[in-house]
């Protein structure tokens, strides 16, 4: 067989998995972002047509902005709050050896593998007015009646962080793995205390992990509804909820795509766009 | 640096804590579900089983857990069969446009999981998909492949395409050199990815709940639409603390296969080729 052949043959099983991608991702975004210029119609969930009325209609509404505030403040905590725990343990686990290592990799690896749905019902059991914390809390007087940390954004930051904390682990530690361990000793012997060390030397090393973890769980965090949806109660609203009520009560799924569809051109924008920028700067920064 | 400085001790505590923070929510849904009372509380008021019982009488969750069990196999079948053909066709091949069909074929990783189910939904009622277990096959198929692709790709990048052209110089016919050499050299991250698909999808809730049918829905949507429309009840814990116990022994195969390290290092493996 001649290597041209090979080649040929190549592209031909390649067209297999390019053709169920294009018939499963493509193809259902783009009826999405069609559906998202439709004219909506009463008693209908399909619209027809073609307009831009979902959009103008959706920056005209003062519940929508407000909706995004929300969306993007919580993106912006739940990344934060994500790095705050997520750096410390990349760093303990990067230094670690023997089974303590293998111990907290298993920590932070196995909460991936179970139900967002199940972790949730654990935050109700734990924060809920009648939970595990405040009562015992109350028990010990150290309140008096129950705190609210749950069915508000406290719950759902809290909720979010659990769910996306490995994402941020992996992220730093693979940047991690390829500093020079002998900064490190480098900058002890000097006489730098290990605080220092670790805010000094390590986190500016670390910095392309931290900046594409904290993209990631942003992004993550912006476009899920699950977490929102059980920790918040109905009580707060964000962006995924409200495309989701469009589709599940009011049944006007044209607006309910446009407002997916924003969340999607957003989330291809950060991706594309933001993440490159930063990176280009970092590189430039760090050199 | 003395090994038991206030830093050290006091950075121990933090992971500690950190720790405590991560288990939290998994142990208390497993103490809740053989407590007598729906809310955990201090002093814990007792034991019960009956929660438990409750469950075989309902025979949904069972035969939601069945249906999420057999989408997750047949998911799982079809994301490492697309990913052995992207990753070691890939590997092998240089074209223009490939950084951005590689971009395309990791796209779901990051992708709003709710919009690519909206489009879904409308895009399979306009071709009038009937909702069943094949059509929720292959949409699980899409978001769960992109985790074997990033696996196999990363074994496949290790491999030694010297060995392959040997086998063929020597006479093996093209198959036979992909069975004998390939399949096994890349296996580490074949099983690597085949976890990842399964987990992704057993746990999938956002695809499940617009692409299955309200009488035949995977155990985590079922649990979703409960738990969205009439909130906790300690039978939800029971059946949670199920699933809590059978993802235990997924992790055990995965121990046992694989390694729990190699597998966490596979998951993050090929990660930066996302951006």
């Amino acid at each position: 067989m001649r290597p041209g052949e090979r080649a040929w043959t190549r592209y031909l099983i390649l067209g297999l998995p390019t053709a169920y991608f294009i018939a499963l991702v493509a193809f259902p975004l783009f009826v999405l972002g069609r559906m998202s210029f439709s004219v909506p119609e009463r008693g209908r969930v399909f619209g027809d047509g073609f307009s831009f009325g979902n959009y103008a209609e959706i920056f005209a509404n003062p519940l929508f902005l407000e909706t995004l505030g929300v969306t993007v403040r919580i993106g912006i905590i739940v990344s934060l709050c994500a790095l705050a725990i997520g750096f410390p343990l990349a760093l303990f686990i990067w230094r670690a050896k023997g089974w303590v290592r293998s111990l907290v990799i298993f920590i932070t690896i196995a909460p991936i593998l179970i139900s967002v749905v199940v972790r949730s019902y654990g935050w109700i059991v734990l924060l809920s007015n009648r939970g595990l914390v405040n009562s015992t809390l109350m028990y010990f007087g150290v309140i008096e009646r129950p705190i609210r940390l749950i069915f508000n954004e406290t719950g759902i930051v809290i909720g979010m962080t659990h769910v996306l904390l490995p994402f941020m682990v992996l992220s730093i530690m693979s940047t991690l793995q390829s500093i020079d361990r002998s900064l490190e000793d480098a900058a002890s012997t000097l006489g730098a205390r290990p605080l220092r060390v670790n805010l000094e030397i390590i986190l500016p090393l670390a910095l392309p992990g931290i900046v594409s973890g904290m993209i990631l769980v942003f992004i993550l965090s912006v476009g899920s509804f699950i977490t929102p949806v059980l920790l918040g109660g109905q009580m707060v609203m964000t962006l995924p909820i409200l495309a989701l009520q469009q589709f599940q009560t009011t049944f006007n799924w044209a607006l309910g795509s446009a407002i997916a569809t924003m969340l999607l051109v957003a989330v291809l924008l950060i991706t594309t766009v933001f993440e490159r920028l930063l990176r280009k700067h970092l590189i430039r920064g760090a050199g | 640096m003395s090994r038991y400085s206030p830093e050290r001790l006091f950075f121990g505590a933090l992971i500690a804590l950190i720790c405590a923070f991560i288990l939290a929510p998994v142990f208390v849904v497993l103490a809740a579900s053989v407590s007598p009372t729906p809310f955990l509380v201090f002093p814990p008021t007792g034991f019960t089983t009956r929660w438990f019982t409750d469950i075989v009488t309902l025979n949904q969750y069972w035969q939601g857990f069945k249906f999420s069990f057999q989408v997750a196999i047949l998911s799982t079948i079809l994301s490492v069969a697309i990913a052995l053909i992207v990753g070691l066709t890939m590997a092998a091949a240089e074209f223009r446009g490939k950084a951005l069909l590689q971009a395309f074929f990791l796209s779901p990783i990051i992708l709003p999981e709710l919009a690519l189910a909206l489009g879904l939904l409308q895009y399979f009622s306009q071709i009038g998909v009937v909702r069943g277990m094949m059509p929720l096959v292959l949409a699980h198929g899409v978001v769960c492949a992109p985790y074997a692709i990033r696996t196999i790709q990363a074994s496949a990048a290790r491999l030694d395409r010297n060995l392959v052209d040997c086998a063929l110089s020597l006479g093996a016919r093209p198959w036979r050199a992909l069975v004998d050499i390939t399949i096994p050299m890349v296996r580490p991250g074949m099983v690597a990815g085949a976890v990842m698909a399964f987990v992704m999808s057993f746990d999938n809730v956002t695809i499940s709940l617009f692409l299955s049918s309200p009488g035949s829905m995977p155990l985590p949507a079922l649990l979703y639409n409960q738990a969205a429309e009439a909130g906790l009840n300690t039978t939800l814990a029971a059946v949670s603390a199920m699933l809590i116990v059978f993802m235990l022994v997924v992790m055990i195969v995965i121990e046992r296969l694989i390694g729990l390290e190699t597998f966490a290092a596979s998951t993050m493996q090929g990660k930066d080729s996302r951006a």
